[in-house]
């Protein structure tokens, strides 16, 4: 491919945009979860959703194009991948430790 | 002895070695935080109805610290950028807004956790409750600003500070006097604990970013790719305590 520093200003100039377009949209992000927690959406479990849907695209926002993973080998997405499995299984683990069935009362 | 692959990439991985690392660190980094988060998850699933606080934190402070963390993160990712095409003194302008930004956001931090560890809850001999922040304490009388609480439901769900005024207790009527510190309950110290450890890696983040920016600048002139890929990677680190913070704000401050 042909990189001219022309093409390099204009290819950084394109990213500084869309990296502000995502800051607003990150900034928009975070009005609408506090507005999102306050509204009664008719159960407190459908708001706790709604709001950590929002976040969860703030999230994927920040890592897709700030940390540009988006765009990333796919050696980081297997980590990624063996991450989020362990991440489940995590909290897998501690729901299940916590049912009642598996709680175990000793006498002392 | 020359580090291999601190600039050009290995070609198993495609990658040069600071960046494998530190995904291998945000990896075990995303586990930490995920322990913490559903340690939470599940104290407040399983507290009794009644016994989880609303509305302790003041969702206004976290807000801002979220937009101050966005605007830190977008500054980090343009200063990169401009390195990249050899603008270093934009760079250092970009980056140095980003360690203002950090900055803020340890003041705003710091002035939550004072507010916390100076908000008491009084209970007086004779069973009344009063709450509010501390404005004297002597050998004799404590007085507080804030207001009588009908029972400590309302301590935990406080409707605001439409009622508060100054409030005197002589120290013989107090039975027990508790502030808003990590020891006070489940989420106080699960609110100390996951803001407290994002602390310490915003505290490790400005480090890191100011050493680059400052006494190791010296490497942009030998080495100007290595020293962009440092830059890289420590901005990598930042977006990442950015990213922790957006689920933190809503899970603590909102819900």
């Amino acid at each position: 491919m042909n990189h001219t520093p022309e093409k390099d200003l204009q290819d950084v100039k394109r990213h500084v945009r869309q990296h502000l377009i995502i800051a607003v949209g990150l900034a928009i992000g975070t009005l609408l979860t506090v507005w999102t927690s306050q509204t009664n959406f008719g159960s407190h479990a459908l708001n706790i959703a709604i709001t950590l849907a929002v976040a969860s695209v703030q999230a994927f926002m920040v890592a897709g194009f700030f940390m540009h993973l988006l765009s990333e080998k796919k050696m980081i997405y297997c980590f990624l991948i063996f991450t989020a499995v362990f991440f489940i299984v995590m909290m897998f683990i501690f729901t299940w430790a916590h049912m009642p069935s598996n709680v175990v009362h000793y006498r002392i | 002895m020359d580090i291999p692959y601190t600039v050009e990439r290995r070609e198993d991985t495609g990658l040069y070695n600071a960046k494998l690392g530190v995904w291998l660190f945000l990896a075990s980094e995303v586990m930490l935080f995920g322990a913490l988060f559903s340690s939470y998850i599940l104290l407040r699933v399983g507290a009794e109805p009644g016994t989880w606080p609303r509305h302790w934190l003041d969702y206004k402070l976290g807000a801002l610290n979220t937009i101050v963390l966005i605007i830190s993160s977008v500054t980090n990712v343009v200063a990169w950028a401009n390195l990249k095409l050899g603008q270093f003194n934009k760079y250092r302008f970009y980056q140095a807004i980003t360690i203002v930004c950090a900055f803020v956001f340890l003041a705003i931090k710091t002035n939550e956790y004072v507010g916390k560890f100076h908000h008491y809850t009084v209970v007086t001999k004779e069973g009344k409750i009063a709450d509010g922040h501390l404005l004297q304490k002597t050998a004799d009388k404590v007085v507080l600003h804030g207001y009588w609480a009908k029972d400590m439901d309302e301590v935990m769900d406080p409707k605001g500070p439409e009622n508060a005024s100054e409030i005197e207790i002589e120290k013989s009527d107090i039975l027990e006097m508790k502030n808003y510190g990590p020891a006070r309950n489940n989420f106080t110290g699960l609110y100390f604990t996951m803001t407290g450890l994002h602390v310490l890696h915003i505290i490790g983040g400005i480090i890191v970013i100011i050493a680059i920016w400052g006494p190791l600048s010296g490497m942009h002139k030998t080495d100007p790719e290595r020293y962009a890929n440092r830059v890289e990677v420590a901005g990598l680190f930042w977006s990442f305590v950015d990213l922790v913070w957006l689920f933190i704000f809503p899970t603590l401050y909102l819900l």
